[in-house]
């Protein structure tokens, strides 16, 4: 096209038209994403599935019996000692619950911004929180010396009039920990209602193809336990309109709880008066850095699953993409608050504050501060480049860092400053012994059970949240006519 | 608890008992049997369900064994009437049950005693301290008579008689020795420890009375203690021996003697010593301290100057002196000048000046380990200085006819058997004095020790040494006053006292006398006119020391030896033998707390080192850490070096005692293997304990100084347990010192300056330092959380405490009284290594640099202090390859809770098991806590301890098992004795040590110093019951001590009520020298400490006008010294 002499170019050019990304792909019918996310429960597990099950269960028990031990020993068989006298359970119980961040911010904050793409990540991202959650509950549990008194913790009346002490950080962790589960594990499984009520009704009509007795005793057995967790949901009008009703208000209480759950964990840290600890920017510091470490898990455990169960269209690049952006965001304030803390202990004049940081980077410890670092300041800064953050493979290596470098920021956080801290003559150094190690792998197990249980047994994405943001959701769109339909973002 | 019994209730429900007391019957023949029930119901009897294992050791043992062995069959009535002490109840006073009873008493030592009060605790001796009244020592003790107690419950203790290996009774024992001394020319040699009792001097007279050529005494101890006496009697030719009275000295110069740790009698030294210290205001007089040393001491430590020197060249120091204050000296053939620098003759000269000022109140003093023409030099610059009668006193003493143990080497072929009263000759006796020789004379042994080195059943018979708790004796302290060895409870194991040997030795079968037939026959010889009541009532003979010889009747007879010491040649090096500060010469080595008390100076647990210098590590290629060999002759040990600061180049400091190859539970032991935790630090290998032994390479018992040996590195790795890995205080003002000089100034200025009645100005002294630059906030932001409740308050008492850090010469006794009074368990090597020892009080020590090079001056004229580089990460790995560790300042720090007023402990506590009482104290309910160890978290002073394992129930190689891989466990759990892991004496042996006042911690609670709120709270109800109507119910000072502060010597630690005005503790804080350690945490601590003032002679070469650590401090914080004040004033609002 030639532009002639006065014409406007405004005229002449047709804008592009910005396309955005739709959030299933291939414009797959209703029925397909059901066939797809159902059928992994349907269809027998592949073998990669017994095998990891196997491992995990192995681990887990390995793990239970690590505690076993610990408690009919004490609590020395750790590596702990007088100047660190909180290690690796505490590192693991901060690092497990930093995990079990992301799922009620994706469900919760996510569905009150209205962040549609949050649908095919939610389910599993929640099912992440709790076990995580679960997890990280072991570890306060049993990292204290007396473990059948640990419910002294617990503000229960009693003849001596023996209360808890309600200053205590350690007690808030009590509240926070237990209300954030109780509320995660409501939502999560209200969420899971409808898509219940949708296996059920799939398990009645499938039963017929049942030829055996025993799959048939099965298909009964499967039949009565999903009805009744879905709790005789009929997907009536009156169910629906309650179920979003409930749903916005759980999501309206998680909200703040994502927040105060990690801002109380830091105060474990931030209420006492040891250098290191001491900072009033842990809670903001604490929550960034448990979004971010969330997020990471989430990636790790969401990419090798939509390859696996060819979930790539429901899960897809641009949801990969999107939260590599919420970890690189939350990269950048962990990254922001290490480098706020040694300003401060500069700037504070404290003369035992700065010597903890400075401890921190060039201490006994200095290789635990710069893994940190490198993985959690460093690594994630690479999803500036788009490649970085639409390749899968990537995406899942700079994951795991962030696994690890979050496990160490609470390692670098709870050990580094305790080591060394007012009195050089209490100065000391912490090495974990096996039970340490083995108990944290062991917890893995825990955690890969009952994930690998949830993709066995229950829909690894919200069925029916999905399709309500397919372009075929929209009563205005002829079904089947979806190739005109650009965006599916409504 | 069981309720108490009623007076003369009896409660008999068994007839077997472990032990028996003799404190039940005082001044009765009957008494109530009531120390059955001592302990829940089971636990310390053999009860009605005893099981057959126990039945067939019973049966076994009780063949042909009248009342004795481990299982006590039959409670003997109590022999003899013990008087209990004074000063808690009056004689004859009827016993409470629940309320301990004191008594007093006297530990033996080698050339004195140590009078002590030992607490009964239901007929049980828990607890010893000094006797507070008895004149010569004024309360004092050291930590070996504290840890002595764990002796008397050591469960390795010999229990049996045997002969030819087969059980044999108290009474056939004596019976055979009847025979052996009745049977006609029978030649019989007797081979004895040092003591000072006059009963055995007696009954060794009656002895070489009656038998003549018959028997031959001789006397072995593997340290030579007696060198002060025999130097003493040689110089001025008469039997005497020295006494130091060190609180006349204002200067004290002391070579090589170590008279604050280990020298005998250092808590008297201490006490004495300290006096010379106190400043209760800047203008009082203080001592000043020289010392000349080759291994840093603890006297070194508190040197205000110290000059590094090899042991062997302190004859040339005393020869130099001596030639200074005009004594010839006859030269050897080598010549007296080679050997010292110009910088330690500048040292000595200006030391020499000071002294020459302080005529007669100056003091030099020889140590132990020095030959005897030191000792006799140094008795000539003593005369020289007119110091002479004045600050040191000659005590005439009995002359003895008694051999060493060479003597009896020689004279072996003379007799026909050797009565060994319990020396270890196979272990100490020296690599030229063949000890199984002697053993294979002898017939008869008093034995510690079921297995020891020596221990042989051919023809020996072994006889269970009695401990001095539990056997009648006597003793003469240092100034000659005689106490008696009154026992609190009858022998555990039926033991036998080396009186008893001899008076069965001397008389038939039908006429023995029994120890306390022998002991009062002896008081009534000595003292016939005196009440034998009165002096077992308050432990001494009155007015019974020793008079002085006056200064007329002191002349020298002997000429002035001579002295020559070859230099030390180029790869040669010194070995020095030295007594032990944890363990002795290895009497202390079966001692848990003896062994897990780290050293003073190294802070070493459970093992013994090679020390080092740094400079000599690096010339000889020694590694801090690593094994060396060390050869001398023939003989070779292996033992791991220790880079020391402060030692003298050229020269290896060997502490004796440790290295016990006989079956010892404690002294040697070792750590198996554990696959299931290998803990970085001991990896896979069998990690052995207690120490190395150097005993082969000393030819005779004695010796302490030997040129000579090869040492090489075998480059093995050797894990050493210490509880303090740092050295340096980082410049932080934790420890605050002083010189005399700068103290005074600051006063003055204070004094002009500062409006007196300001309660925070009192802390003027460290602000005025420019120590105080992290200040307590004076606008707070928060209330106050104790003062905010004044209704929460007691208002009649509020605990303080206050520690003088001028006072404090680090001996350890407060720390082993502590472990003591507070059932404090040990942990074992491997514990300490990780970093979790029990110790509720703690010594920190620090060592403080200064710059290597004596030759840089500052602008004064002084040497240069720089201030020390932090390392970094490798810190701790490299601090014993700097150079400013080689002539460190020590300084020492008692550290226990501070008991703060707002404590950060109490806050973090989920489960409110620390919180503060009415009278100020921070408590612990050990019933209500987790566990959770956040207090230990937010403890500043890390003075929380946590029991990490069950220390108290399982034995220390069964900590780390669990009943998932050792079954058995769970029987100890369920308290089924047969199929139990434990040895059987662990069930109940070590628990007649615990203090029934305090309870004893069980695995996963935390634990820490409660200013002996035990004692407090019986001190309250005494108070209470002797106030009836009157209502004078506050205690006073006299009414309350805590542990560590009765045991502390220097009377460094001062407890008491602040609201009482009269109470020294308030005094002590009003001290402008008060400080509080990390005061601007603002956590209010109740434990304060006055910091220390050294006193430096400005015209010595070494001088320093202020104390490396203040100069560490304002290098670190970029203070210069003439900007300090306008620091002080820009950070006081921090």
């Amino acid at each position: 096209m030639s532009l002639e002499a006065g014409q406007p170019v405004v005229q002449t050019t047709t804008p592009k038209e910005l396309v955005r990304e739709p959030l299933v792909l291939n414009n797959r019918s209703l029925g397909w994403i059901t066939n797809q996310v159902v059928g992994i429960i349907e269809g027998d597990m592949p073998k990669w599935w017994n095998i990891a099950f196997g491992v995990s269960f192995v681990l887990m028990l390995m793990s239970f019996g690590y505690i076993g031990y610990l408690v009919t020993t004490g609590v020395g068989v750790w590596g702990l000692n007088h100047p660190v006298a909180w290690g690796w359970a505490i590192v693991n119980f901060v690092f497990w619950i930093g995990i079990g961040h992301a799922g009620t911010l994706i469900s919760a904050i996510l569905f009150l911004l209205r962040q549609k793409w949050r649908t095919s990540v939610n389910r599993t991202a929640e099912a992440m929180t709790i076990f995580a959650v679960i997890c990280a509950g072991i570890f306060p549990g049993i990292h204290v010396g007396r473990i059948w008194l640990a419910w002294w913790l617990f503000p229960l009346p009693n003849a001596n009039a023996i209360w808890p002490q309600f200053r205590s950080p350690l007690l808030w962790d009590v509240f926070a920990v237990s209300t954030y589960f109780t509320v995660s594990l409501l939502f999560w499984y209200m969420g899971l209602i409808p898509d219940l009520a949708t296996i059920r009704d799939r398990l009645r009509k499938n039963a017929g193809q049942c030829k055996t007795g025993l799959g048939k005793m099965i298909n009964k057995l499967k039949q009565f336990l999903y009805g009744l967790f879905s709790m005789g949901w009929i997907g009536s009008n009156r169910h629906w309109r309650n179920y979003e009703k409930a749903y916005l208000l759980l999501a309206g209480l998680s909200t703040p709880l994502v927040l105060s759950v990690h801002s109380i964990v830091s105060f474990d840290f931030a209420v006492s008066q040891l250098p290191g600890w001491h900072t009033t920017i842990f809670p903001p510091y604490f929550v960034a850095g448990a979004v971010f470490s969330g997020f990471g898990m989430v990636l790790t455990l969401m990419i090798p699953m939509r390859t696996i169960f060819n979930l790539e269209e429901i899960i897809t690049v641009r949801h990969l993409e999107l939260m590599c952006k919420v970890i690189m965001a939350t990269g950048t304030i962990v990254g922001y608050a290490y480098g706020m803390e040694f300003f401060i202990a500069w700037y504070g004049g404290n003369p035992y504050e700065l010597y903890a940081f400075k401890n921190r980077a060039f201490g006994p410890y200095w290789w635990a501060y710069w893994i940190m670092i490198s993985c959690n300041v460093i690594s994630p800064q690479l999803f500036w480049f788009k490649w970085c953050r639409r390749t899968p493979w990537f995406i899942f290596v700079v994951s795991i860092f962030v696994n690890i470098g979050m496990w160490f920021e609470r390692f670098v956080i709870v050990v580094t400053s305790l080591h060394r801290d007012y009195l050089p003559s209490s100065w000391g150094y912490y090495s974990p012994t096996q039970v340490d190690i083995l108990t944290f792998v062991g917890t893995f197990g825990l955690f890969m059970v009952m994930f690998l249980l949830f993709i066995r047994y229950l829909p690894t994405i919200t069925i029916f949240e999905v399709k309500a943001v397919t372009p075929q959701a929209d009563p205005h769109t002829v079904e089947g006519g979806a190739d005109k339909v650009k965006g599916g973002d409504y | 608890m069981k309720a108490p019994t009623q007076k003369g209730q009896v409660t008999n429900a068994s007839e077997t008992q472990y032990w028996r007391s003799i404190g039940q019957s005082i001044g009765k023949e009957e008494h109530p049997d009531w120390t059955d029930r001592e302990f829940p119901e089971g636990a310390s009897e053999l009860p009605e369900n005893f099981s057959r294992r126990d039945f067939l050791k019973l049966m076994g043992a009780s063949a042909g064994l009248a009342g004795a062995g481990m299982l006590g069959v039959g409670c003997r009535r109590p022999e003899e009437v013990i008087v209990p002490f004074g000063s808690e109840q009056e004689p004859g006073q009827d016993y409470v049950h629940g309320v301990p009873m004191y008594f007093a008493t006297a530990m033996p030592t080698r050339t004195g005693a140590t009078p002590l009060l030992a607490e009964s605790n239901e007929g049980r001796p828990t607890k010893v301290s000094g006797n507070p009244d008895c004149p010569s020592v004024e309360g004092s003790a050291d930590g070996f008579a504290y840890a002595s107690i764990l002796n008397l419950y050591d469960p390795d203790r010999a229990r049996q008689y045997t002969k030819n290996g087969k059980v044999f009774t108290k009474r056939n024992a004596l019976d055979e020795l009847s025979e052996m001394g009745s049977k006609e020319g029978a030649r019989t040699a007797f081979l004895m420890p040092e003591s000072t009792s006059p009963s055995r001097k007696r009954l060794i007279r009656d002895i070489q009375a009656k038998y003549g050529d018959r028997v031959g005494f001789y006397v072995h101890e593997a340290l030579d203690f007696k060198i002060h006496q025999r130097a003493a009697t040689e110089a001025f030719g008469r039997p005497i021996r020295p006494s130091w009275k060190l609180a006349k000295a204002s200067v004290v110069l002391s070579l090589d003697c170590d008279f604050m740790g280990a020298e005998e009698g250092s808590g008297h030294y201490t006490c004495d010593f300290s006096k010379t210290r106190k400043l209760a205001k800047a203008s009082d007089q203080m001592s000043r301290l020289y010392s000349v040393e080759a291994l840093l001491s603890q006297t070194g430590a508190n040197a205000d100057h110290r000059l590094r020197s090899n042991a062997s060249q302190i004859a040339l120091v005393a020869s130099y002196l001596a030639r200074k204050l005009g004594i010839e000296v006859p030269s050897g053939s080598a010549g007296v000048d080679t050997g010292l620098s110009d910088n330690q003759t500048a040292w000595l000269d200006a030391c020499l000046k000071d002294l020459k000022n302080h005529s007669g109140k100056g003091l030099v003093l020889s140590g132990y380990r020095q030959p005897e023409a030191v000792h006799i030099l140094v008795h000539r610059i003593n005369d020289a200085l007119g110091n002479n009668g004045k600050t040191i006193e000659f005590l005439p003493v009995e002359s003895e006819e008694t051999g060493s143990l060479q003597d009896l080497a020689n004279d072996l072929g003379k007799f026909d058997r050797v009565i060994d009263l319990g020396c270890n000759v196979q272990y100490d006796g020296g690599a030229s004095i063949r000890g199984d020789a002697i053993t294979q004379r002898t017939e008869f042994r008093l034995t510690n020790f079921k297995h020891d080195e020596s221990h042989s059943s051919e023809g020996i018979i072994n006889a269970p040494r009695a401990h001095y708790l539990e056997s009648w004796g006597d003793a003469f302290t240092s100034d000659g006053t005689l106490v008696p060895v009154q026992p609190l409870i009858a022998p555990l194991f039926d033991a036998m006292s080396e009186l008893e040997v001899l008076a069965a030795f001397i008389a038939g079968k039908e006429k023995r006398s029994t120890g306390y037939e022998v002991v009062q026959s002896t008081f009534d010889e000595i003292a016939p006119e005196q009440s034998w009541e009165r002096y077992l009532h308050v432990g001494f003979l009155q007015d019974s020391q020793t008079t002085p010889v006056t200064a007329e009747d002191l002349k020298f007879s002997s000429d002035v030896p001579s002295i020559e010491v070859a230099p030390i040649k180029t790869g040669e090096v010194e070995l020095i033998f030295t007594r032990d500060y944890s363990v002795d010469d290895g009497r202390f080595a079966n001692n848990g707390w003896c062994q897990e008390v780290p050293d003073p100076i190294t802070k070493i647990t459970w093992d013994n080192v090679i020390s080092v210098s740094r400079l000599t590590s690096e010339e000889l290629n020694l590694k801090h850490g690593e094994m060396a060999e060390l050869r001398l002759g023939e003989e070779k040990v292996e033992a791991p070096v220790w880079v020391q600061p402060g030692q003298a180049d050229n020269c290896l400091g060997l502490p004796l005692g440790y290295g016990r190859t006989g079956k010892l539970r404690i002294a040697n032991f070792e750590y198996e293997s554990r696959p299931l935790i290998n803990n970085e630090f001991f990896g896979s290998e069998k990690i052995p304990v207690g120490g190395f032994d150097f005993y082969p390479l000393r030819s005779h018992p004695g010796v302490s100084i030997v040129r000579g040996g090869k040492i090489r590195s075998t480059g093995k790795a050797y894990p050493l347990s210490s509880t303090q890995e740092h050295w340096s205080m980082e410049g932080r003002p934790i420890i605050r010192e002083a010189t005399l000089a700068e103290y005074r100034k600051s006063e003055a200025k204070r004094a002009s300056e500062i409006d007196k009645e300001d309660y925070n100005e009192k802390h003027f002294f460290p602000d005025n330092l420019g120590l105080g630059s992290h200040a307590r906030n004076e606008g707070k932001i928060y209330k106050h959380p104790y003062k905010a409740n004044p209704e929460t308050q007691s208002d009649m008492h509020q605990w303080g405490m206050s520690v003088d850090l001028n006072s404090c010469m680090g001996c350890n006794a407060c720390v082993i009284a502590c472990q003591s009074e507070n059932n404090i368990p040990i942990v074992g090597k491997e514990q300490v290594a990780n970093g979790r020892e029990m110790h509720w009080l703690r010594i920190d020590r620090y060592y403080t640099g200064r710059n290597h090079n004596p030759q840089e001056k500052d602008p004064n004229g002084l040497p240069l202090i720089k201030a020390i580089k932090d390392k970094g990460q490798d810190g701790d790995d490299l601090q014993h390859t700097e150079e400013w560790i080689d002539d460190p300042q020590v300084v020492n720090m008692p550290m226990s809770c501070v008991h703060c007023e707002s404590a950060p402990c109490e806050s973090v506590c989920p489960v409110n098991a620390t919180v503060h009482d009415a009278e100020g104290m921070n408590v612990m309910a050990y019933n209500r806590c987790v566990g959770t160890r956040y207090c230990s978290n937010n403890c500043a002073w890390k003075v929380r301890r946590f029991n990490y394992f069950d220390y108290n129930k399982r034995p220390l190689e069964n900590l780390y098992d669990s009943p998932m891989t050792k079954p058995s466990l769970f029987f100890d759990w369920l308290g089924d004795r047969e199929k139990s892991s434990k040895d059987e004496d662990e069930w109940d042996l070590l628990k007649l040590a615990k203090n029934p006042q305090v309870s004893v911690r069980m695995r996963g609670v935390m634990e820490k110093c409660d200013y002996c709120s035990a004692r407090i709270q019986n001190a309250k109800i005494a108070k209470k019951v002797k106030a009836g109507a009157s209502g004078d119910v506050m205690l006073k000072d006299t009414d309350i001590k805590t542990a560590c502060q009765s045991a502390c010597s220097a009377d460094a630690i001062t407890f008491g009520n602040l609201l009482d005005k009269d109470s020294a503790v308030v005094a002590e804080k009003a001290n402008t020298r008060t400080y509080e350690t990390l005061d601007f945490l603002d956590n209010g601590a109740r434990t304060t400490y006055l910091a220390k003032v050294r006193n430096p002679n400005p015209d010595m070469p070494d001088a320093y006008e202020k104390p490396f650590s203040t100069k560490e401090y304002k290098a670190s914080e970029g203070h210069g010294d003439e900007h300090d004040h306008h620091h002080h004033e820009k950070e006081g609002g921090h």
